[in-house]
């Protein structure tokens, strides 16, 4: 069998898509990428489909080694990559594709994003997908195999076809001006279910303050240390399906921004939900990094979703036949 | 039923959140009914209707659908969905309401205000249904209970349930499949697994089960959880 072998596995490597869809009825959470736009542009370099699985690596990656004759990767994000080869060991670039060969070792080191970066595999990661996804499930529910982080001794199976096309061109993100790779500035929130439990000054106090991320975050939910938020009446709802980026506030005035690992319903009153657009920035943010938030409409909140589609679109495109030397 | 027993509650820009107003104690057959009709409508741009409570969430592709005629579509649908009761199955739970599994029994049983056999007696001969399964992997939410066992949810939250623990607030019952955080009152432990991630489901309550409650005392907890774990589900379907 092609293979990739974990011979570390780092510190909390996951196999990630697009995410679980139709499961949350019997309560099995979406999961997939937290960042949604580093599995698309890693998949784009590796010439994959936009939904292939691929590794979600937080703090410390994994060591892998190639059980195949060729396998193609890519990383996108802020991990240091380091392959191991006939004993000399060099960097690897992020941002661009890889042709690695067997025998070789491919390091991938530390990331200081909250939730990873995206290590992408030529083909995808082909472990046998449950309730039409390949995304790891930290929550249960799932066969053991999808349940848990990976472990030492592993073996991700590769694609049979992906080694042919490790013949064209490796691909390197050539970001056209005036494109963010990672956009900056304040999250934009909407409006929640129970907008009106939050009192005037919970809002303020929402779209003010200075936050900071709680190093407790994980891919539940993003804890956020800077204020309490005043409720006027309870927190309590009835237990309701919650979207990722909604915006929870607990009795205790806490607030969480929920992930892709979320509870598929929760009991308390979701304030306001992040706007779609920069669901994916959520992935990328780091403990104790700062962040703002603001209060923005759907209307704007769309046109805003719309660029960022043609900018993605470009940046796909722009992951063009490298013009370096390869390795 | 009429327009105004649903409204629309705005979600952020991919989500709405349908909610219902109504009589009676368990909203979720009209959420079912809700759901199993916004299915039927195939509307565009729908990526995944999640059931709650009283409430149906219904997640979209903002680049394929706008939410205001998505909005105006569902409260169409609500007003005319009908209502779903699924026909379950009968199930009998095995559990153990001594302190160390049911840590918040006696403080519940004060606070619904009668002793606890008697908050024991009370969740034994209640015909437990199942009314949603959610937050977690095989999470039932049970309905049924007395408005007496209308409580709010501690006001803290455990970093670690138990798994098979059994929950109390806000008129429901909950059993933790796993070990999790939770802020419901516990009262009691299960040895019955409600997941099995082997099998198709891998969730073994569905919505419309019944479920009747057996207390049994730690040894029998004990010997039923190495029955669990041999291959023997402690969750049985009654004769």
């Amino acid at each position: 069998m092609n293979a990739l072998r974990v011979v570390d596995a780092g510190v909390r490597t996951l196999v990630v898509d697009t995410g679980r869809f139709g499961s949350a009825r019997l309560g099995i959470p979406r999961s997939g990428a937290a960042d949604g736009e580093a599995l698309l542009l890693a998949n784009a370099l590796c010439g994959n489909p936009p939904g292939s699985a691929a590794l979600e690596i937080a703090v410390r990656g994994p060591q892998l080694l190639v059980e195949a004759p060729v396998c193609r990767v890519a990383l996108a994000g802020d991990a240091a990559l380091r392959l191991e080869r006939d004993r000399t060991r060099r960097e690897l670039a992020p941002w661009r594709s890889h042709t690695l060969r067997r025998g070789d070792r491919l390091w991938v080191g530390a990331t200081r994003h909250v939730l990873g970066a995206v290590l992408a595999i030529g083909g995808g990661v082909a472990v046998e997908p449950c309730l039409g996804s390949r995304s790891t499930s930290l929550r249960g529910g799932l066969p053991e195999r999808l349940g848990r982080p990976l472990r030492a001794g592993d073996l991700l199976p590769l694609d049979a076809a992906a080694a042919r096309r490790c013949n064209a061109p490796e691909r390197a993100l050539e970001v056209p001006v005036g494109i963010h790779v990672h956009p900056q500035g304040a999250l934009r929130l909407l409006a929640g279910p129970q907008q009106t439990t939050l009192d005037p000054t919970g809002w303020d106090a929402l779209t003010g303050a200075e936050w900071r991320v709680s190093a407790s975050s994980d891919r539940t939910g993003l804890r956020l240390e800077g204020a309490r938020l005043r409720l006027r009446g309870v927190a309590d709802v009835p237990s309701q399906g919650c979207p990722a980026g909604a915006v929870q506030v607990s009795g205790d005035g806490a607030a969480i921004i929920l992930g892709v690992d979320r509870g598929t319903t929760g009991g308390y009153c979701v304030a306001a939900v992040v706007a779609s657009v920069d669901l994916p920035r959520l992935g990328r943010l780091r403990p104790g990094q700062r962040l703002q938030l603001e209060l923005t409409d759907v209307t704007r909140a769309l046109a805003l979703l719309r660029r960022r589609a043609a900018e993605l679109t470009t940046l796909v495109a722009a992951c063009r036949p490298a013009t370096l030397a390869p390795p | 039923m009429s327009e105004a027993r649903a409204r629309v509650l705005p979600c952020g820009d991919a989500a709405l959140l349908v909610e219902l107003k109504g009589e009676g104690d368990d909203l979720t057959p009209r959420v079912l009914g809700l759901e199993r009709a916004v299915a039927g409508a195939a509307l565009p741009g729908i990526v995944e209707c999640v059931p709650g409570l009283t409430t149906l969430l219904v997640e979209y592709d903002p680049l394929l659908v706008a939410p205001d005629t998505l909005a105006a579509d569902l409260l169409i649908l609500a007003a005319s969905a009908s209502v779903h009761q699924p026909i379950g199955r009968r199930f009998e739970l095995p559990v153990c309401f001594e302190p160390d599994h049911g840590p918040d029994l006696a403080a519940t049983a004060v606070a619904a205000g009668m002793p606890a056999d008697d908050l024991v007696g009370l969740l034994c001969h209640t015909a437990l249904r199942v009314a949603l399964i959610g937050h977690l992997p095989g999470l039932p939410y049970l309905s049924g209970l007395p408005a007496v066992l209308d409580l709010p949810r501690r006001p803290t939250v455990r970093a670690r349930v138990p798994a098979g623990s059994l929950g109390l607030a806000a008129r429901m019952a909950c059993v933790y499949p796993q070990t999790a955080p939770g802020g419901w009152h516990l009262v009691g432990r299960t040895p019955a697994r409600l997941v099995d991630p082997e099998s198709d489901p891998p969730v073994r309550l569905s919505p419309g089960d019944s479920v009747r409650l057996r207390a049994v005392d730690g040894a029998t907890f004990g010997a039923l959880a190495d029955l669990e774990a041999a291959g023997e589900p402690a969750l049985r379907i009654e004769a």
